[in-house]
């Protein structure tokens, strides 16, 4: 897997049709003749075959050296390190605010459905799950920032600058939470156990917290981790929209200068930090469900 | 019955909503009132008014003029490369699924490679790499959006494989081609154009965000996104420019979205 994922970021900047000693030496201020360009070339070892090119990075990535970028020349890791807690921060942040949005409203419409008020909210959750998060982030900003003044237009590593990154990304991904937390919760509630607890004279209440949702537990749990997925993306748009430190918005700057270790390095991480978000939830699953654990050992 | 009946008209109305929309956009490329690209900086920031019904950006260009000559970029793109994204993921998912063994082993698990990094994360890379352009655009979408189609179709094949009518027909003697696209696809391919149909929606979406990034197609060809991106700068001074484009944007997603839900209702009517 780990091999897989190295492999094909690697063959991305591979198959780029940039030239690196190029834009090395034209970040560098120095005028590429073509000898300055073969000597460079050979000093990134540019100039040997693919598969020992693979090999260095790959030996170079376990040892922790992820490169030297093209633009500020300092180690990519360094300049990645010192970006992933923003990033992790507006991530973390911005599930956390999604989850206390959605689960009570998805279970809200769920315990109410056909209702109006069940009606209006899956059609405003249909429209913000149709709204580009740029759009919905540039609105939040000519309103909170430019009218009323409340947040400042760029984020800063702040409270106050969190707000407004966070609102964009937990809104829309929201959106699609509310729909899918309903329909889990519908689905368990067609169980004929609930009518036998009815039969019994349990109170609705009880029904719900009691039993309903303890058992949506582990699909609730399995959302979040589908959902990091496109949380992750949605920070490159957000975080340079809104000059975010993080490191969505120093990829997108990468992506510009054409800096390839970083893009690299940015796509790797991104696919780690996935990877182990799942395999944590995985871990988790049976703790919260006990029946597919138990299942599992047999 | 009555139900089945307004699902049906549902899904009508809307395919011919959606296919007015890709034919009207095409045409209405050669009949716009102000040229999309005429810089006229006296009319730069103009309110929508009556000449201008969506306002002027900041070198005077007609918004609206804009909207509608980008329309086709989207769109198009967006409904070309679902439509290659569904033949050649399917393909993928149907070869792994029917030759079995080592040919599906590794078939799936290049799927999984791809799918261990977040989609829009994966798209930005290779877009990003590939440098801008809309052809790099929709290569770096496409790279993302194969894997639903090879995993389902895959799984599908798998499903209706061992099936009682699909042994009769190699009893009969059918080879595997005849099988694969006389019997399995025709069978399969429901689900498969459901998915492909919502994919359309969050395809525009997709590549608006990466145009949005100033990875789409290069300048000038008047895409939302990019319309957007641009606009940014000017936001206080402008808003239509932001406003008009994205309102765009939005209907034309929910147009298409609504058009998917439709699709796969009248399916699981059957």
């Amino acid at each position: 897997m780990i091999i897989g994922i190295t492999f094909l970021s690697f063959l991305l900047s591979y198959l780029s049709p940039g030239d690196p000693a190029q834009i090395l030496l034209n970040n560098q201020g120095v005028k590429a003749s073509e000898e300055a360009l073969q000597s460079t070339r050979h000093e990134l070892g540019l100039d040997r075959p693919m598969i020992v090119q693979y090999g260095d990075w790959l030996m170079d990535l376990c040892k922790g050296d992820m490169g030297t970028s093209y633009k500020s020349n300092r180690p990519v890791l360094s300049e990645m390190t010192a970006k992933i807690p923003g990033t992790l921060i507006l991530t973390v942040t911005a599930l956390g605010v999604t989850m206390l949005l959605s689960i009570p409203l998805g279970t809200w419409c769920a315990w109410h459905a056909g209702g109006k008020a069940d009606r209006l909210i899956q059609m405003v959750t249909y429209l913000f799950a149709s709204l580009p998060s740029f759009f919905l982030a540039l609105l939040l900003m000519y309103f909170l920032s430019l009218k009323i003044k409340i947040f400042p237009v760029i984020g800063s590593l702040s409270l106050k600058g969190l707000v407004m990154p966070v609102l964009t990304l937990a809104l829309t991904l929201s959106a699609w939470y509310i729909r899918q937390v309903r329909a889990i919760i519908r689905k368990e509630m067609q169980g004929s156990y609930i009518d036998g607890l009815r039969a019994r004279g349990m109170s609705e209440r009880q029904i719900l917290f009691g039993h309903v949702l303890r058992n949506c537990r582990g699909p609730l749990v399995t959302l979040i981790g589908i959902s990091f997925g496109s949380m992750l993306g949605g920070t490159t748009i957000v975080e340079s929209i809104f000059s975010w430190p993080g490191v969505g918005k120093l990829a997108v700057d990468a992506i510009t200068a054409r800096d390839y270790p970083v893009i690299q390095s940015y796509v790797v991480w991104m696919a780690v930090i996935y990877l182990s978000i799942n395999y944590l939830i995985e871990f988790l699953y049976p703790l919260l469900d006990p029946r597919t654990g138990r299942r599992r050992q047999k | 019955m009555k139900k089945k009946k307004m699902i049906k008209f549902r899904l009508i109305i809307l395919m011919v909503l959606c296919a007015g929309l890709l034919l009207g956009a095409w045409i209405v490329r050669g009949h716009l009132i102000h040229e999309p690209f005429r810089t006229n900086v006296r009319q730069a920031f103009q309110a929508p008014c009556r000449e201008y019904i969506f306002g002027t950006d900041n070198l005077g260009r007609c918004v609206a003029c804009r909207i509608l000559y980008g329309a086709a970029t989207s769109l198009y793109a967006a409904v070309l490369a679902v439509l290659a994204v569904f033949i050649i993921g399917t393909a993928v998912g149907v070869t792994a699924a029917y030759a079995g063994g080592i040919v599906d082993r590794i078939l799936m698990k290049i799927t999984l490679v791809f799918q261990a990094f977040p989609n829009f994360i994966l798209a930005v890379a290779v877009a990003g790499m590939l440098g801008t352009g809309l052809k790099n655009s929709v290569l770096a979408l496409g790279a993302v959006y194969w894997i639903t189609y090879a995993k389902l179709s895959r799984s599908l094949v798998l499903s209706i494989r061992d099936s009682e009518y699909i042994r009769a027909a190699k009893i009969c003697g059918a080879g595997p081609t005849a099988i694969i696209f006389k019997y399995i696809l025709p069978n399969m391919v429901s689900p498969l154009i459901v998915t492909a149909a919502l994919d359309v929606s969050s395809f525009i979406l997709s590549m608006a965000g990466l145009s949005f990034l100033g990875l789409g197609p290069s300048r000038p060809t008047a895409e939302w996104g990019a319309t957007m991106s641009e606009a940014k700068t000017f936001i206080q001074q402008a808003p239509w420019c932001i406003v008009f484009p994205g309102l765009a944007l939005l209907v034309t997603v929910v147009i298409f979205n609504l058009l998917g839900d439709a699709l796969r209702d009248v399916i699981d009517e059957g």
